[in-house]
């Protein structure tokens, strides 16, 4: 067995299908200390930044999650609001604040999320010690620390930090299904792990619906010396984990708007929002969105020209799952009567999933952080930070996967979670939903830059893939280029 | 047959995939036990304890009810949503916050029981998100 060591001198020598299936028990002490220093590091960044946020303004969704929060901790339930059926964890977990610590439950929310990032910082490294080597988890662990647009998460009340807490220990224990050499029993524990974390983590954001099937049907599909017939109890064990930890809330949605819905019911609203003739986009200010639309090119004009007298008003259904279904139903006749409206503005939704910039750089641009954040220099070199190591690491994400990570199980694992939250641009998209997907990012970034070069050997295809992928990511970059300067000059 | 000679049969993964299901069929009645039909929702609204009315109103909003039922019916709601109102101590707050002609909106939306039973009546009241001084005062009017 290799011992790596922590100046990570020796890049694993061993073919890539050898080397994936690292545990951390290959890693010796001293390195195991200086990983977790890493990941008590990020920590320490996101301490450091939610003291220097101070008490921020609740700003939109953050003002109804503390709503709800408020009304659950005082009667004892969850009373939904009328515009959303959100899954209920994010507010339970707000809600136990309030009740323990009353007006004080917010900050004390917000300290629990940074010591929580804990879990996503350790998990990030796992992942990347197992896909790529010692030295990749270090880089990844390092990119995290200080990766602005996952610490903004942390001191802000939007339920992603908890989201990944959940999602990215399943990702990484998934992988150690794959391929790895682990008892009967270790199996079967970890089935049921990887299961129930996905069902918290469906019950925190519904988009992660789909992996508990995807990642099922992969385990079917997976190679391995087991028959077909274990592979699919042990796909259905997984799936099953997940049923036992989401129904019950299924069966509490049946009870309270008598319809069925398994994890969140939002997808109307943002049919609502984003397949319908006019453009909104969450990452914008509103002065900002006034002085886009008052420079428009004739490009944009042209990406974004609604059909005329072709808005769609919301269902006024009495309740609310009607409401939603209703707007789905709405959505969808949309995109059918318009189709070549509805493909051009999905190149504009595309472009807004990859932009640069995010919900860090967004509440400097609502000028919501005050104090020594808000000082010049320091919102310069802050705001620059975060919107260029986005784009560093979506552009390094790209020959991590293609070049260094070496093809079959793991990369379809990681494809599969990227295309889970990349199907969301067939409706909405902004900065936010990428989040999911942005520590696998780091981590295959890392991956490519712990390489130094020293790639497997990809295929043509390989090389293809990375290259359109790199003129993909520049020429969506630059359908967004005016707008994300028009919105952070004044900031500058 | 013993425990262990189920297990051997089926083999430990099977064993656990049939626990599961065990699992969720349990689930599955405790939902049964637990589910209130409509009457017992009615009853609830209207002769319930505080805290069953603002249960059984919330279910009933959310559940968006036509208003076809009789006039004790919609008494008990309207003193329900009175109560869920005072007991949310959002009153004062309200007023403080979102202002006054907002609150007489709200004073109007729970005597007339057809819009309250559209449930739509919440955002009207807060009429914008709320911001940390509401939260604070609403803790404070708490241990008042």
């Amino acid at each position: 067995m290799r011992v790596h060591s922590p100046n990570g001198a020796e890049l694993d020598s061993r073919p890539p299908q050898e080397r994936q299936g690292q545990d951390t028990a290959e890693i010796d002490p001293r390195g195991r200390r200086l990983l977790g220093g890493v990941v008590a590091l990020g920590v320490l960044v996101r301490l450091i930044f939610l003291a220097l946020s101070g008490e921020l303004e609740l700003w939109a969704d953050e003002a109804h999650y503390v709503q709800l929060a408020a009304m659950w901790s005082r009667f004892g339930f969850y009373m939904g609001s009328p515009g959303h059926l959100w899954p209920p964890i994010y507010p339970a977990f707000l809600s136990l604040f309030l009740s323990w610590f009353g007006e004080h439950g917010i900050t004390a929310a917000k300290v629990c999320q940074v010591l929580l990032c804990g879990i996503v910082g350790a998990s990030i490294v796992l992942l990347a010690h197992r896909l790529f080597s010692y030295r990749a988890a270090l880089v990844a662990g390092l990119l995290w620390a200080g990766y602005l647009p996952l610490i903004a998460y942390s001191h802000l009340l939007w339920p992603e930090t908890l989201f990944l807490c959940f999602l990215l220990p399943a990702v990484y224990l998934f992988t150690t299904l794959l391929g790895s050499e682990l008892s009967p029993r270790q199996i079967r524990v970890r089935l049921v792990a990887v299961g129930a974390l996905l069902g918290l983590a469906i019950l925190t954001k519904e988009a992660a619906l789909p992996l508990p099937v995807l990642f099922g049907l992969l385990l079917i599909g997976s190679r391995s010396r087991d028959s077909l017939g274990l592979r699919t109890i042990r796909a259905a064990l997984l799936v099953l984990s997940t049923v036992v930890v989401v129904l019950p809330w299924t069966f509490r949605n049946a009870e309270v708007y008598g319809r069925w819905v398994v994890g969140g019911s939002t997808l109307g609203k943002n049919m609502h929002w984003g397949v319908n003739a006019k453009y909104i986009n969450f990452d914008y200010t509103g002065s900002g969105m006034e002085r886009i639309e008052a420079s428009e090119g004739p490009f944009r004009r042209w990406l974004l020209e609604p059909p005329p007298d072709s808005v769609w008003p919301q269902s006024r259904a009495a309740n609310l799952i009607d409401r939603s279904n209703e707007n789905v139903h709405r959505g969808l006749g949309f995109a059918r009567a318009y189709p070549e409206f509805y493909l051009r503005t999905r190149v504009k939704r595309l472009a807004d999933w990859v932009t640069p910039l995010s919900f860090f750089d967004r509440h400097y641009r609502r000028r919501l952080y005050q104090g020594r954040l808000d000082l010049i220099g320091v919102r310069r070199t802050l705001i620059g930070l975060s919107v260029l190591s986005t784009m560093l690491v979506m552009a390094a994400a790209l020959p991590g996967l293609f070049w260094v990570l070496p093809g079959g199980t793991h990369r379809i694992l990681l494809a599969i979670v990227f295309l889970a939250f990349l199907v969301p641009v067939a409706i909405i998209a902004m900065s936010r939903y990428r989040v999911p997907v942005e520590p696998l990012m780091l981590v295959l970034a890392a991956g490519f830059f712990a390489s130094a070069g020293k790639w497997r050997g990809p295929r043509r295809w390989e090389w293809a893939a990375v290259i359109s992928g790199w003129v993909a990511l520049v020429g969506l970059w630059l359908v967004n280029a005016k707008e994300v300067w028009i919105e952070l000059a004044p900031f500058f | 047959m013993s425990l262990e000679d189920i297990r051997r049969r089926l083999g430990a993964d099977l064993m656990l995939l049939v626990c599961l299901c065990a699992l969720v069929g349990l689930e599955v009645f405790a939902w049964r036990v637990a589910h209130r039909d409509e009457s017992e929702l009615d009853r609830a609204a209207v002769s319930g304890s505080a805290e069953e009315r603002v249960w059984a109103l919330h279910i009933l909003l959310n559940r968006g009810e036509p208003p076809q039922r009789d006039q004790s019916f919609v008494e008990g709601l309207v003193a329900a949503e009175e109560a869920l109102v005072r007991e949310l101590a959002m009153t004062s707050i309200v007023r403080r916050h979102v202002g006054r002609s907002v609150q007489r909106q709200v004073q109007a939306e729970i005597s007339g029981p057809g819009e309250l039973l559209r449930g739509r009546y919440y955002m009207k009241r807060h009429g914008r998100p709320i911001k940390r001084s509401f939260l604070r005062d609403y803790f404070r009017s708490l241990e008042d």
